[in-house]
């Protein structure tokens, strides 16, 4: 009995020593640093709290409007003029790299960062940049509001916020509830080799070429219907970093990704194994700024002109060429 | 109702294509896992400290980490380009069932009494002649429902392989319902197919043991 015991208290008390460093790894870092030295405890707890209280306080000095630069609004905007001076709420996407990125701390991005009014830090990416150049052009006054991108479209519906810029494609099915502005993306698929791949350059040449796709995605729909056509086989993984791994070891000839996701991992040398091959598969669908339907038509007429004017002024091949590399 | 049955007739070529890859990694999967079995249960049994050590470090680590980690490291990490799909997830199933296949053996080994050792050897016999006579035809019978249920439970693991690309039942299956969201169909399908080839795996072992087990009533 005594033996039994003994054993169960041997057994158990792995268990415990085990369900304990699980429950801490979920925890953040700062109170895992508070739990773990026992001795601190009370001081590590205190300089968490005020390092958080001070962060909250930079964030609410810096949150809010961004208000636009006036020096610059002298150009020949004509939209505006309708315009009374509100602060608009635009949404974009939580995280959508390179549309837009939360900035880690310690960390620089390449362009203009936005402090966003909803307590998400500060944000940068393709939309980010796009959006604040064209309201610095214009002259209107913004809060960036970062959300999931599927709260988006009902937001802009319920008028929580005025627009969104969030990678989002223009679709007929959203024009019933949303109108659009001009695309200011084109944002396809790409077919993707590794880096030292030389004799893939057209669909003619995956011929015996096998293809890594990710399972659910329109790539692997296109791989499944074009296989025949070309003559190529196809493998599909579970998840994107599996499928590039593939491509990069040389146990598949190519992968199909979104062009400015791969494009973007490709140029911070997050996939420096790969490089793009053909950067244009089948339909290219834009990305829209849009706009509750018959909403804020002079924030929609702004944005269009806008983005006509960075076009035009060269703004908008820089803040791309941060983000995507040809 | 009609359409759940129509449909699998529909999709059952696709599937039966998926066991065939199914059934092939288990079978090679397993006949190499006895092999290595064997050798590391001689290491285990043999009285020679370090051939203990290894054989026991490498059960430790192997029956330790998960197949799909198994299969994830050595597929990306170590086999990389240097072999085909086929081939790879035979040695990875290999490598996972290798360990409990050495475990299985050792215990039908020692599970026979030492005693009929020390008796065949002081009859004459060498070390060799007693295991091959008297006791491995003991340990065999004792083993074989142990040795079923790893085989099956690796039928089933190749599924896991999916997550390197094998296509095999579950992966045709899932990548079926990618495209036309039937889960509950394709899923079932699967899991009868599965179900069917168990069941006559099960079958045909309880034939066997029923077969070698003429001492017993």
């Amino acid at each position: 009995m005594k033996n039994a015991r003994k054993l169960l208290s041997l057994m158990l008390a792995p268990t415990l020593i085990v369900s304990m460093l699980a429950g801490c790894s979920s925890s953040t870092a700062a109170t895992t640093a508070a739990t773990t030295t026992a001795g601190t405890t009370a001081a590590a707890t205190t300089a968490a709290t005020t390092e958080a209280a001070t962060t909250a306080v930079e964030t609410t000095a810096a949150a809010g409007t961004t208000t636009a630069d006036s020096s610059q609004t002298t150009a020949a905007a004509s939209a505006n003029q309708d315009y009374d001076g509100t602060v608009y709420k635009i949404a974009c996407d939580a995280a959508y790299a390179p549309f837009s990125i939360q900035l880690e701390t310690g960390k620089t991005a390449p362009g203009t960062v936005v402090t966003t009014a909803n307590n998400m830090g500060d944000y940068y990416g393709i939309d980010v940049e796009l959006l604040d150049a064209i309201a610095k052009y214009e002259g209107f006054t913004y809060e960036l509001t970062p959300m999931d991108f599927s709260a988006i479209i009902p937001a802009l519906l319920s008028g929580t916020i005025d627009g969104s810029i969030a990678g989002m494609n223009i679709t007929d099915e959203r024009k019933e509830k949303v109108d659009f502005s001009d695309g200011y993306y084109a944002s396809g698929s790409a077919l993707v080799v590794n880096k030292d791949n030389t004799d893939i350059t057209s669909f003619e040449d995956l011929d015996g070429k096998v293809a890594a796709c990710k399972e659910g995605t329109t790539g692997m729909t296109w791989s499944q219907d074009n296989a025949d056509t070309y003559g190529f086989t196809v493998t599909v993984y579970p998840d994107s970093a599996s499928m590039m791994l593939a491509v990069a070891n040389g146990q598949a000839d190519f992968l199909i990704e979104d062009y400015p996701v791969i494009s973007y991992q490709i140029t911070i040398g997050e996939q420096a194994d790969l490089k793009v091959a053909i950067d244009a598969i089948g339909e290219v669908p834009q990305n829209g700024f849009a706009v509750a339907k018959g909403k804020n038509a002079t924030l929609l007429a702004m944005f269009n002109e806008g983005l006509a004017a960075i076009r035009a002024n060269g703004t908008y091949d820089q803040i791309i060429a941060e983000y995507i590399s040809d | 109702m009609l359409d759940y049955f129509s449909d699998f007739g529909k999709y059952l070529p696709a599937l039966l294509g998926g066991l065939k890859l199914t059934l092939i990694i288990a079978v090679a999967g397993i006949a190499l896992a006895i092999i290595i079995g064997i050798i590391l249960c001689a290491f285990s049994i043999s009285g020679i400290f370090v051939l203990e050590k290894i054989a026991g470090f490498y059960i430790t680590v192997v029956r330790g980490i998960p197949l799909m980690i198994l299969a994830l490291f050595m597929y990306f990490g170590v086999i990389k380009n240097s072999l085909d799909l086929l081939p790879s997830a035979i040695i990875i199933l290999a490598i996972n069932a290798s360990a409990y296949m050495a475990e299985i053996f050792r215990a039908g080994i020692q599970a026979i009494d030492f005693g009929q050792t020390e008796a065949a050897r002081s009859l004459g016999l060498s070390y060799f002649q007693a295991m091959y006579k008297i006791i491995l035809p003991q340990a065999f019978k004792i083993m074989i429902p142990s040795l079923m249920n790893q085989f099956i439970s690796s039928l089933k693991d190749t599924a896991i392989l999916s997550a390197i690309s094998v296509n095999e039942l579950t992966m045709t299956a899932k990548v079926i319902i990618a495209r036309n969201y039937n889960a509950f169909e394709l899923y079932s399908y699967a899991a009868i197919i599965y179900l069917i080839v168990i069941a006559l795996l099960t079958y045909l072992s309880k034939r066997v043991e029923r077969k070698l087990s003429y001492d017993k009533r």
